[in-house]
């Protein structure tokens, strides 16, 4: 059950600002009075890591070229710093997070083994090099002796071997548990009974060689690790940190950890939690001395702050105001593609839809073009496939019943013989409207004649209704990666013996083929074969690809270098102040 | 009681009340409206299905949010739907809400009330008090409560009627209590039961057609606020939903695009206000033409 919760990260961003409670909390928007230790050291940094990360952003570009003397509102003192609207995140401890909101916090905390960069490549973090055994099962993870957490003490092996039983522990449940299973042991330990006691049991193929050195096992050859482990489930956490129920819910209130932020002070739920700048961080220290989280629980609120000056970064835009900022801030709007993919799928195990034939023409009869340009203000894009086309490796191409064919969906809809009683199903997630669904429907009855019973649920309740073998009709849904590659999408959504493939899709050819990718000696080597299995997937179409996601957000005219990475998490790192 | 004379004066009356000739007028457009959303809708060239609704038009241009023309009188919506045809039947869910829903309150409230005007004593208590908690809670924390707990799935018309009826009927409750109190007490009413008329007889005959017409100009500016608390409960997204095109409906899917689009907006909201000013107009005719006391004064 606990996979599917973060499937609700694929409800375009948007749907927030639907949800209830209008807790406004702008707060005094005075800068914070953090502490001003370090300020003349890090100000000779700011311009030079910005200048390094310049030429690998897509997004920032437009913006730093302005020359605006934004002072108005800058603050007076030294310390730089800024400010970012976030939603309550669900954790800040990289155990129990598994959502976007908390993960901006936790990027800025902690440091996984290896990192991404902002073009998503695996790059060294914590583990200076590695490199896989001949039977491509054991891992050698080398780790720099550099790397401190922000209290002083030191990274060792032996914080990540804690931090991966940790995760794996039923006592904990960590949400996102789930992601260590390609490791030897994981499921082992997450199958057990609880024993009350959190991180007691250690994986059985995390070896903690030396201080420096650390090897993991998985069950099978499994090319995709180094790319598995940059989730931040998988930071370090040192056991001395949370060894008492006191000790670990003050570390779930204010973590440390040994990313280039540290936090300021607890987090104030509901209102803002605040970083500051790392000095024991060894690597690329962090642009700005501080940054404010501001939380708000809807996005309009936070809008309306950054509208009054009062904010300087709004991650997400109220729909209705998309239209008008656009005009209004230009290149300080920021729409970035994103790893998401909307779609409605099928039950393939229920009549009609195990009829590839009525699923294609179903398909054909959306026109994804116009629901992504009129109702969503081309805040999202139209799907070419299933899987988005950002993602390396992936088809971009239209996949053959991915466009938009009245004609041939009716000849098709005809000649596989309709829909008996010309009337399905539909599921709609209550929390986001339905405005994205209602051309689908007003489609089909135009085209089909079909007569289109929606049932709406709540998002909770919605995940249950349409848990594998549970909806009777066509059901709305998303999916983000949890790591950007082909198979993320692939083997979760696709595979038969995934328990969040919803459709009851099986297909023996693309086991196969996904078998073969995680066997292949590298993550370069296996991605023909996942090429191969997505084809599979869009002419089995057991879904009907919709919309690929984008991130968007507003900033002001102060910020530098601001980027936002296809996994839709802003790099609050390398932004910098202007003025 | 004064017999055919008098009505006609109240009807004379009410045919010189300027309001009663206002609401005429409005309730006559919205009624047609209501009688035959097909006629009315198949006079715009535009297609007169409510519900037959594409982005692009035949020609693979886009029609959403198309500002009113020669082809869509009243513009199209984001889903590019024609307003006219979405405004026209409209009329038809929000009359039947409001009439439903007023007629529905009148019959509850007016039994009860006599129950208890009639009875007294601990029947009229238990009445009573009831209809004070009743009005105790707010008309739309109340529906937001019996429609969510209530209701699983999609709301029909038939639950939201109960849903305010089961709210508001404590007003001609109290009409109906206070009016037979009154009755009951009266010399012929005595009379009658002295010549051993029955409860039923004098309940019917002699309580009832003096109540009734407190009670009706009572509901008939009732209506006009149903029509009103439909749109309401719609625009909160505790109402009707879409399928089901009615003026709540339209005025929540469009407040999202005012700015771009003021005319989706406008439109539902006009034929609502004219909605709900008939009935208050026609409910201030009737009440000062069917002045019970006033006649006998």
């Amino acid at each position: 059950m606990q996979r599917h919760v973060r499937l609700a990260l694929a409800i375009p961003l948007l749907v927030v600002a639907a949800s209830c409670s209008s807790d406004d909390s702008s707060s005094d928007s005075s800068t914070p009075a953090s502490t001003a230790s370090s300020a003349a050291s890090s100000d000779s940094n700011a311009p030079a890591d910005t200048s390094a990360t310049e030429t690998s952003s897509a997004d920032s570009g437009a913006t730093s070229e302005e020359t605006t003397a934004a002072s108005a509102g800058a603050p007076s003192n030294d310390v730089s710093s800024f400010s970012v609207s976030i939603s309550e995140p669900a954790a800040i401890d990289p155990g129990l997070s598994q959502e976007v909101e908390g993960a901006q916090v936790i990027r800025l905390l902690f440091q996984t083994l290896v990192s991404l960069d902002p073009k998503l490549a695996v790059v060294p973090g914590v583990a200076t090099d590695w490199a896989v055994g001949d039977d491509g099962l054991t891992w050698t993870f080398n780790l720099s002796p550099d790397a401190v957490f922000s209290d002083g003490r030191p990274v060792v092996a032996d914080d990540f071997a804690f931090a991966f039983a940790r995760a794996a522990d039923p006592d904990f449940a960590a949400p996102a548990s789930y992601q260590g299973l390609p490791i030897k042991g994981w499921a082992d330990v997450s199958g057990a009974e609880p024993s009350g006691a959190i991180g007691d049991e250690p994986v059985a193929g995390v070896t903690a060689v030396d201080d420096h050195t650390l090897t993991i096992e998985t069950e099978a050859p499994f090319a995709l690790l180094p790319k598995v482990l940059t989730y931040q489930m998988f930071s370090p956490v040192a056991a001395d940190y949370v060894d008492t129920e006191a000790k670990a819910a003050a570390f779930a209130e204010e973590p440390i950890g040994n990313g280039p932020y540290k936090m300021s002070g607890p987090w104030e739920h509901n209102v803002g939690i605040t970083v500051e700048r790392s000095d024991t961080y060894a690597g690329t220290a962090g642009v700005t001395d501080s940054i404010e989280f501001r939380i708000y629980s809807e996005i309009a609120t936070a809008y309306r702050d950054f509208q009054a000056g009062e904010l300087d970064i709004a991650r997400g835009l109220p729909p209705e105001e998309i239209k008008d900022a656009m005009e209004t801030y230009g290149d300080r709007l920021l729409l970035t593609p994103t790893g998401a993919l909307n779609y409605i799928g099928f039950p393939t195990n229920v009549a009609p839809f195990d009829n590839p034939d009525i699923r294609r023409a179903l398909s054909l009869a959306v026109d994804r073009e116009a629901i992504a340009e009129r109702i969503f203000s081309s805040t999202l894009l139209p799907a070419s496939g299933v899987v988005p086309s950002n993602v390396p490796g992936a088809l971009t191409t239209v996949c053959d019943a991915c466009t938009y064919d009245p004609e041939r969906a009716k000849a098709l809809y005809e000649s596989a013989g309709g829909i008996p009683g010309n009337s399905i199903v539909l599921y709609d997630i209550s929390d986001d409207g339905q405005a994205g669904l209602e051309p689908v429907i007003n489609s089909w009855r135009e085209l089909f004649g079909l007569d289109v019973e929606v049932r709406s649920f709540e998002f909770a309740q919605y995940i249950e209704e349409t848990a594998a073998g549970k909806p009777v009709g066509p059901f709305e849904l998303g999916w983000v990666w949890d790591y950007p590659s082909m198979y993320s999408f692939l083997s979760p959504l696709f595979e038969s013996t995934s328990d969040v493939n919803n459709f009851g899709y099986a297909n023996p050819d693309f086991d196969a083929l996904l078998e073969q990718a995680r066997t292949a000696p590298d993550e370069g080597a296996g991605l023909p074969f996942l090429t191969q299995a997505q084809a599979i997937v869009e002419k089995d179409l057991p879904l009907i690809p919709g919309t690929f996601g984008k991130d968007i957000g507003v900033v002001s005219e102060a910020m530098s270098n601001v980027m936002v990475d296809p996994g839709a998490l802003w790099r609050l790192e390398l932004i910098g102040v202007k003025g | 009681m004064t017999g055919a004379a008098s009505r006609r004066t109240w009807v004379g009356r009410l045919a010189r009340h300027a309001g009663f000739r206002i609401a005429c007028v409005l309730l006559g457009v919205v009624g047609v409206f209501a009688i035959a959303p097909g006629v009315v809708a198949s006079l715009s060239p535009a297609s007169s299905d409510p519900l037959e609704c594409s982005l692009r038009a035949s020609d693979g241009s886009y029609q959403d949010r198309m500002a009113p023309s020669g082809d869509h009188w009243f513009g199209t919506d984001s889903q590019g739907c024609d307003e006219f045809a979405r405004v026209v039947h409209g009329a038809r869910t929000s009359l039947q809400i409001g009439l439903g829903a007023a007629l529905l309150t009148t019959v509850i409230g007016t039994v009860l009330g006599l129950i208890a005007g009639w009875r007294g004593g601990w029947i009229d208590a238990i009445v009573r008090r009831f209809a004070d908690v009743t009005l105790g809670i707010p008309l739309v924390v109340g529906s937001i409560l019996l429609l969510s707990v209530l209701v699983d799935g999609r709301r029909t018309p038939t639950q939201i009627i109960v849903t305010l009826a089961a709210q508001l009927w404590p007003g001609p409750a109290r009409i109906a209590r206070s009016v037979t109190r009154t009755i009951v007490q009266l010399p012929y009413v005595e009379a009658a039961r002295a010549l051993g008329a029955s409860n039923y007889r004098i309940v019917t005959r002699h309580v009832l057609p003096n109540a009734l017409p407190a009670v009706i100009a009572f509901a008939t500016p009732l209506v006009g606020l149903l029509i009103g608390a439909e749109s309401t409960l719609s625009y909160l997204g505790i109402g009707l939903q879409v399928p089901s095109v009615s003026w709540g409906v339209m005025i929540d899917d469009a407040q999202s695009v005012y700015a771009n689009s003021p005319f989706l907006l406008l439109f539902p909201g006009l034929f609502l206000v004219a909605a709900i000013a008939g009935f208050i107009l026609l409910g201030d005719a009737l009440n000062d033409s069917l002045d019970v006391h006033l006649e006998r004064g």
